[in-house]
């Protein structure tokens, strides 16, 4: 675990909001981080101040009585079929739902053909990369067969083009006045 | 006579100088440079294991070491390397057929990636790999999330 | 008259009984609606007073919120999604409020960027309800909190003056957990920024 990693979970973690498996990695990163566990103690420390000297305030007893005077003149909730009953004698109510309902069924007509076309996108990605596959892969086998007669030889993958990538001697960065050059 | 010892002497004295200077040069190695050097060489070790041990048929524990390599701490400037790796690796599987070893080896490995691009290339690869296994629905919803992820890292 | 025998938190204890709570206001009864209003309204009335800084529109909203709440119960499925449920309705009159206001209501002040909210209003009104939070620190705080913009505002009231899950808060403000856990940690990476400042004096 990094610095950067470290930090942008800082806050997480101090929520309790990170994985028990990366939690201890990111405890440990504070055990041995300076700088990281000063922000973390930073971080800490600023939340614990706002929360501490936040203050509350208690709902002004008018809010209830305004809330209950305007509730005593509403419906109760649980009826909501009151809404047809409402529709079948408001003729305007009843055209505005209509119209309502054909610009959804437009809007929804026009999601569904967005939608097919993003589809067809997605299938013309796929079979590109898919075609790219296939022609390496023909590459892939001929080179094989030109090198050692038979395609399923194993042993080929021990001189496979490929050199291990890891092998590299020198770091670019690197700049020692004190190296020395073995010839 | 005389020109042999000279050379002798040469010789052990730039032994010497090699042996003491060395340890000195280490001292002055920053400190990340010498840990990249160390997981390069151990992933260099292990990336002749897996050659082995495909050589050998020993598909599954081919996979685990792979893995191993992956879940090392490297630097994010060497995500490139380690992609290029991850996915012949992939091949290699698929070639010795594994198809499903190597889709293994793809999802075991994906979280080690940052990058949004490397990301993608992943899924595409094992979206492949799930077209060529015949599971077509599995294999669009693959290449569906590379380019969901090709889309972010276009955004600016 | 909200003589609030109970404690606030007691939500978090008694799952079952808000949840009969809800289901008897659901049939219209009002005392069981004022149960829920006694348990929930502090929470809710704060977190509105935060996002719009000035009490009369806190007190205002907060009573739409619950009308609202009231009307709308019979559509709420699940009686244990209530809270998230709530501070969506409460954040949804925030956020109308907002947009009604416009740039006409800037702060004279000028103000930089780095997360600076352009819809910062100065509380006009020096009423009684200052009181609680004339003590120096509290000032401090108060600004603090109203300097973010609103979209990292409302992510640190709820996750360090209520605690609440990032999954909640993730729910209330309509953001995927991964957009909310970055935003939690930018805004309070400028919350310390700011207590530091104010410390070093």
């Amino acid at each position: 675990m990094d610095c950067r990693q470290c930090g942008d979970d800082l806050t997480a973690y101090l929520d309790g909001e990170i994985p028990d498996s990366v939690a201890e990695q990111i405890r440990r990163h504070l055990e041995e981080c300076r700088s990281c566990h000063a922000e973390y103690q930073e971080l800490r420390d600023s939340a614990s101040f706002v929360e501490l000297h936040a203050g509350e305030i208690e709902p002004a007893p008018e809010i209830w009585n305004n809330l209950r005077a305007r509730i005593a003149e509403m419906p109760v909730p649980a009826e909501s079929f009151g809404y047809f009953h409402f529709l079948v004698m408001n003729r305007w109510a009843a055209a505005a739902v209509t119209l309502a309902a054909m610009v959804v069924l437009a809007v929804g007509l026009l999601g569904y053909m967005q939608h097919q076309q993003s589809e067809r996108e997605l299938e013309s990605y796929m079979n590109e990369y898919i075609e790219m596959r296939t022609i390496m892969e023909r590459l892939h086998s001929l080179q094989m067969m030109e090198a050692h007669g038979d395609p399923s030889i194993i042993e080929a993958i021990g001189s496979s083009q490929m050199e291990n990538p890891f092998a590299s001697i020198r770091p670019v960065s690197f700049d020692n006045p004190f190296r020395t050059e073995e010839k | 006579m005389r020109f042999g010892s000279l050379r002798l002497r040469r010789r052990i004295l730039s032994r010497a100088f090699f042996a003491f200077m060395l340890p000195l040069t280490l001292l002055y190695l920053p400190a990340q440079d010498l840990d990249l050097k160390k997981t390069k060489s151990v992933a260099e070790s292990q990336h002749e294991i897996v050659i082995i041990l495909l050589g050998k048929k020993e598909f599954v524990r081919a996979q685990e070491e792979a893995n191993k390599i992956f879940q090392m701490k490297w630097p994010q400037s060497q995500e490139p390397v380690l992609l290029k790796e991850l996915l012949w690796f992939s091949d290699k599987f698929l070639d010795s057929g594994q198809p499903e070893l190597a889709v293994r080896l793809l999802e075991t490995n994906l979280s080690t990636f940052k990058d949004n691009g490397s990301k993608a290339a992943i899924w595409k690869e094992k979206g492949y790999l799930l077209k060529r296994m015949g599971q077509d629905d599995k294999a669009l919803d693959c290449f569906r999330e590379a380019q969901r992820l090709e889309k972010i890292k276009l955004r600016p | 008259m909200t003589k609030n025998n109970l404690n606030p938190d007691s939500a978090a204890t008694e799952p079952a009984l808000l949840a009969k709570w809800i289901e008897q206001a659901k049939k219209g009864d009002i005392q069981a609606f004022q149960r829920i209003y006694d348990l929930s309204s502090r929470k809710v009335l704060n977190f509105i007073y935060r996002m719009v800084a000035s009490m009369e529109e806190a007190e205002d909203l907060t009573q739409e919120t619950f009308i609202t709440v009231y009307q709308k119960l019979g559509s709420l499925k699940e009686d244990a999604k209530f809270e998230p449920w709530l501070f969506r309705i409460a954040r949804n009159y925030v956020y109308q409020k907002y947009r009604r206001r416009g740039p006409a209501t800037v702060s004279v002040d000028a103000r930089d960027e780095g997360g600076r909210s352009a819809t910062e209003i100065v509380d006009e009104r020096k009423g009684p309800q200052e009181a609680f939070q004339s003590d120096e620190l509290g000032r401090v705080v108060r600004e603090v909190i109203s300097d973010l913009t609103e979209k990292y505002r409302e992510v640190f009231v709820l996750s360090v003056i209520q605690h609440r899950s990032y999954q909640e808060i993730s729910e209330i403000v309509g953001r995927s957990l991964a957009s909310v856990k970055t935003d939690i940690h930018r805004a309070r990476l400028q919350v310390r920024k700011r207590v530091k400042e104010y410390l070093k004096g």
